[in-house]
């Protein structure tokens, strides 16, 4: 079981909480930069009314319009890092993929929730792109492909992820392509996210092109990835037309040496939760005490599946609460603590 | 495609396209940052529009030493501390009677929750709690530093954070018991 810490749990999920803002906000820090040629700052600002909005959407558009074709495919998949429009590529997003490509499922839901949001933005962005491509009809054509492959584990070959050996696993991770339902829509996006585990390594790889660019400085058709933190690749292909264009993968990076420590336990003899003791996966070394609210050491053990059974030299120790300390180290080496209270109950 | 450098230039020359390309870029972990000190959306919106204005203002003097998110995102707190500054003296008043030992931290089961839990707990924390919370867990400023923003103490900022962790704990223990009535077995 993945536990957090309360201070985790908050952070991991809004680190990846990109709420799309609402278009009257660039519309007002437009006509901040359109109002001055320095580099001063108003003093203060006004925030837009309607009529501003609508002007400033004219802007907007008028801006998107002056771009060279060749740049509204880099400018298209820059709308659309998170969340595929299409209802197959939702499909993707399971979460029983995201479990074959990570052996993670735990981490899939507070992942993919803050980023639904986005999908009612991304219908919003579509008619921006779409009125682009109006203009640059040759923008339509659609160009290379990008596959995930299932992580390959940077450590320990031992602890095999369910993703090995699924070969649907990589049919099922070949980038969507996230057209509108209309063939006449045009910038060409791939969108995808991957999940591994911090140290695993990832695969991930385009095709169709002649020449690839990828946003780490790799020019091969593929890169072998282990980023530390989530981190978005992005990827220019060079088609055999010469025309460019770009995908991305987000890779989600979590920490997933974890222990979950118990809060309370009943050596009641009912089969049930009738020894105290810690679960985690990817724990190299472990020792956990167990002492008194006094002080007086009761339990302890260096193996992970020995629990307290709730006696004291043979005899049941009284309900109530009790302190336990565990020292541990991670798979990655990593040392780790965990203190706290638990509770006796019968 | 462009790099953080090229948007950068592009943006000291004044032109537009790569002022919007900036703001597209990083416009949706800002917004995310700033919807965390403010209860209100109308509030976050205006500290995004405040701080990107002042990102652009400023870019000059970014040093390109770090990361252009990070100084971004600094700029965005630091915007959204402003308009707390006033309030600020009344949001710390101690009650020592509150003093918590950190013994009984709980961890969480991570899909136990969804963002929406996750952030109104967060908006329902009395607004001192909030800002130390935000600050040192997810922002990951030190209690020294979180002291100077602030002008709080580091005692303060320290007990502003085992109140508001202890605070979130209880509440999310709220949502899980209502709505998991099968995880007590």
């Amino acid at each position: 079981m993945r536990t957090k810490d309360i201070g985790e749990l908050y952070r991991d999920a809004f680190r990846t909480y990109t709420p799309t803002p609402p278009s009257g906000v660039w519309n007002g820090v437009a006509r901040s930069l359109s109002g001055k040629t320095g580099g001063g700052v108003a003093a203060s600002w006004v925030k837009p009314l309607l009529w501003t909005a609508v002007a400033g959407g004219l802007i907007t558009l008028a801006v998107l319009l002056s771009v060279p074709p060749a740049e509204d495919e880099d400018l298209a998949p820059a709308l659309t890092t998170l969340e595929p429009a299409s209802a197959e590529a939702q499909d993707s997003l399971s979460p029983e993929v995201a479990l074959e490509a990570s052996g993670q499922t735990e981490e899939v839901i507070p992942s993919a929730v803050p980023e639904k949001r986005n999908t009612a933005a991304l219908v919003r962005e579509e008619k921006t792109s779409s009125a682009v491509s109006t203009t640059s009809p040759t923008v339509a054509t659609a160009g290379g492909e990008a596959v995930v492959s299932p992580p390959v584990p940077a450590k320990s070959a031992g602890t095999a992820s369910p993703a090995e050996g699924k070969p649907s696993a990589m049919d099922r991770h070949r980038l969507q392509r996230t057209s509108s339902s209309s063939s006449a829509a045009t910038a060409i996006r791939y969108s995808k996210e991957s999940t591994i585990c911090k140290g695993q390594q990832l695969m991930i790889g385009a095709s169709g092109g002649t020449a690839y660019q990828w946003s780490n400085g790799s020019t091969t058709d593929s890169i072998l990835i282990s980023p530390e933190l989530t981190t978005i690749y992005r990827v220019t292909v060079t088609r055999t037309d010469q025309r460019k264009v770009s995908g991305e993968v987000r890779v989600n990076v979590h920490d997933c040496s974890s222990l979950f420590v118990p809060n309370a336990f009943t050596p009641n003899a009912d089969g049930h939760n009738d020894e105290f003791m810690a679960y985690g996966t990817g724990i190299t070394a472990f020792r956990m005490v167990i002492q008194s609210l006094s002080g007086t050491l009761l339990f302890e053990t260096s193996d992970m599946a020995v629990g307290w059974d709730g006696t004291y030299l043979g005899e049941p120790a009284e309900t109530g609460a009790y302190l336990y300390r565990i020292d541990y180290i991670d798979e990655y080496g990593n040392p780790g603590s965990r203190n706290g209270r638990l509770t006796l109950l019968r | 495609m462009l790099t953080d450098e090229e948007i950068i230039d592009g943006c000291l020359e004044g032109k537009p396209r790569f002022q919007k390309l900036l703001y597209r870029k990083f416009a949706p972990t800002m917004f995310g940052v700033c919807q965390r000190y403010f209860n209100s959306p109308d509030q976050a919106e205006d500290a995004l529009q405040e701080g990107f204005i002042k990102v652009f203002g400023k870019l000059h003097d970014f040093r390109r030493e770090g990361s252009l998110e990070g100084w971004i995102r600094r700029i965005m707190v630091t915007t959204s501390l402003n308009y707390h500054r006033n309030n600020r003296k009344h949001y710390f008043l101690e009650d020592v009677e509150d003093l918590y030992d950190g013994s009984e931290d709980l961890m969480f089961n991570n899909d136990g929750f969804t963002m929406e839990d996750l952030m109104k707990t967060l908006r329902g924390l009395p607004p001192g709690y909030k800002l130390v919370f935000n600050l040192f867990e997810i922002e990951g400023y030190s209690h020294k530093e979180i002291g100077d923003m602030l002008d709080i103490s580091v005692n303060t900022s320290k007990s502003q954070l085992s109140k508001a962790r202890r605070m979130l704990q209880r509440k999310l223990l709220a949502l899980y018991d209502n709505e998991n009535p099968l995880n007590n077995a």
